[in-house]
């Protein structure tokens, strides 16, 4: 029987444009992809068509399940001198490492008496914080013991300070939305709005996440 | 495997071409399309959106053509009447989504919304110019034709309720609407 040759080597490919390719879209992706900004609650927000992009500077209300408030505001300046006059109003002392360290932090919801802790605390003592906490106060009853009332109300004034002292930025002026779970309670939510109507805060948006086919009926 | 292969002297003993020794890029292409799958999949596929929302500056004020939809503890059920609220009254019911609650709203805000697909078309097809396909628009969504829409919600209805009709809401060209408390009485009638 006739020997067939077998080829020893596997054939060499010429691989260059494949890995071309590959780091292209490595690259890409890296380059188009945004950090999720860690959250201390996991928010399953409701789906709607009509959807704009959330807008840019905004001072977030996240509302979870239990209808627990967390706070959050993106310009570190601003948060920085938010949490000074907050600091102030609730006489908590903040050395000046925990107000850079809160200025670069997120979404947070814990009192200003807790906060000192919850700047310090690192990412395990934060879960179990997150985890214990009441949410941000609201108290109905005494609007002076509210802390989301100067949260929001010190918020939006060094936010608009913030701007102004900056014309240079151009900035969009803040933008206040709600995001909430679709299992929260309304009434929950009321409240916040309530505080909205006393701050007269007309406009804000609902974050939410597009629905994937409009003709569709919604499957709950 | 990753060794850098060298030819062997033995064929080019007569012609030494100077060759670009070849790489093993097999670990390489491995790693690249291993990044390439981690970075497509945690790719954010659904980005967030959000809904804007304008609240009356002042209480809602009721209209002879108002219209009230009551948003309760079950989702499969909403409630609406036309006009004033009277104890006792009967209320309608309806189901959430596209043969339910929008074919309500739709109904009730027909003129507005056949009126504003009329223009979107006229728009898409160049009859209109921006500044007149605004300027309608402004005018449809203020148009008297428009029924306000008060939401109302009970004390155990969820958030996604209330923004499912808030967008079919939208979906139906309705703008003027208000979310409210939904009275006792409202309250023992979905019960």
């Amino acid at each position: 029987m006739p020997k067939i040759k077998v080829p020893r080597s596997s054939p060499s490919l010429d691989m260059t444009p494949m890995v071309d390719l590959a780091f292209l879209l490595v690259t890409f992706f890296m380059l188009t992809a945004t950090m999720r900004t860690p959250e201390p609650v996991t928010v399953d927000t409701p789906s709607s068509i009509d959807a704009k992009e959330v807008p840019k500077n905004t001072m977030l209300i996240t509302i979870d399940t239990l209808g627990r408030v967390f706070y959050n505001i993106e310009n570190p300046t601003v948060r920085r001198i938010a949490l000074e006059n907050m600091a102030k109003r609730f006489e908590v002392k903040f050395t000046e490492e925990q107000l850079v360290k809160f200025s670069n932090m997120q979404s947070f919801g814990v009192s200003v008496k807790e906060l000192p802790a919850y700047i310090d605390g690192d990412a395990s003592k934060r879960k179990v914080m997150d985890a214990a906490t009441k949410g941000i106060p609201i108290d109905t009853a005494d609007q002076d013991k509210s802390e989301l009332r100067f949260w929001i109300y010190n918020g939006r004034l060094e936010a608009k300070r913030f701007s102004d002292e900056n014309p240079k930025l151009q900035l969009k002026p803040l933008r206040i939305a709600i995001k909430a779970d679709n299992k929260s309670a309304y009434k929950k939510i009321d409240f916040v709005l309530d505080e909205f109507k006393r701050q007269e805060i007309f406009n804000f948006n609902l974050i939410t996440n597009l629905e994937a086919n409009p003709n569709e009926k919604k499957s709950k | 495997m990753a060794d850098v292969q060298q030819n062997t002297p033995q064929n080019n003993r007569r012609r030494p071409v100077l060759q670009a020794p070849r790489i093993d890029m097999t670990p390489m292409v491995d790693l690249a399309f291993l990044l390439l799958t981690f970075f497509v999949l945690t790719a954010e596929l659904n980005k967030q959106q959000a809904i804007s929302m304008a609240f009356p500056a002042e209480g809602p004020a009721m209209q002879v053509n108002g219209m009230t939809v009551i948003v309760g503890k079950n989702p499969e059920k909403i409630f609406w009447y036309r006009g004033e609220f009277t104890p006792g009254m009967h209320l309608e019911v309806t189901t959430p989504g596209k043969d339910g609650l929008r074919k309500v709203l739709q109904d009730a805000n027909r003129t507005v919304f056949e009126n504003l697909n009329v223009i979107n078309r006229q728009y898409q097809l160049g009859l209109l110019s921006e500044t007149a396909y605004n300027e309608k628009r402004s005018q449809l969504s203020s148009s008297k034709a428009m029924p306000f829409v008060v939401v109302k919600w009970a004390d155990d209805a969820s958030y996604g309720y209330i923004v499912d009709v808030i967008d079919e809401l939208n979906r139906t060209a309705n703008s003027k609407y208000a979310l409210v408390k939904a009275t006792d009485a409202e309250m023992a009638l979905i019960r």
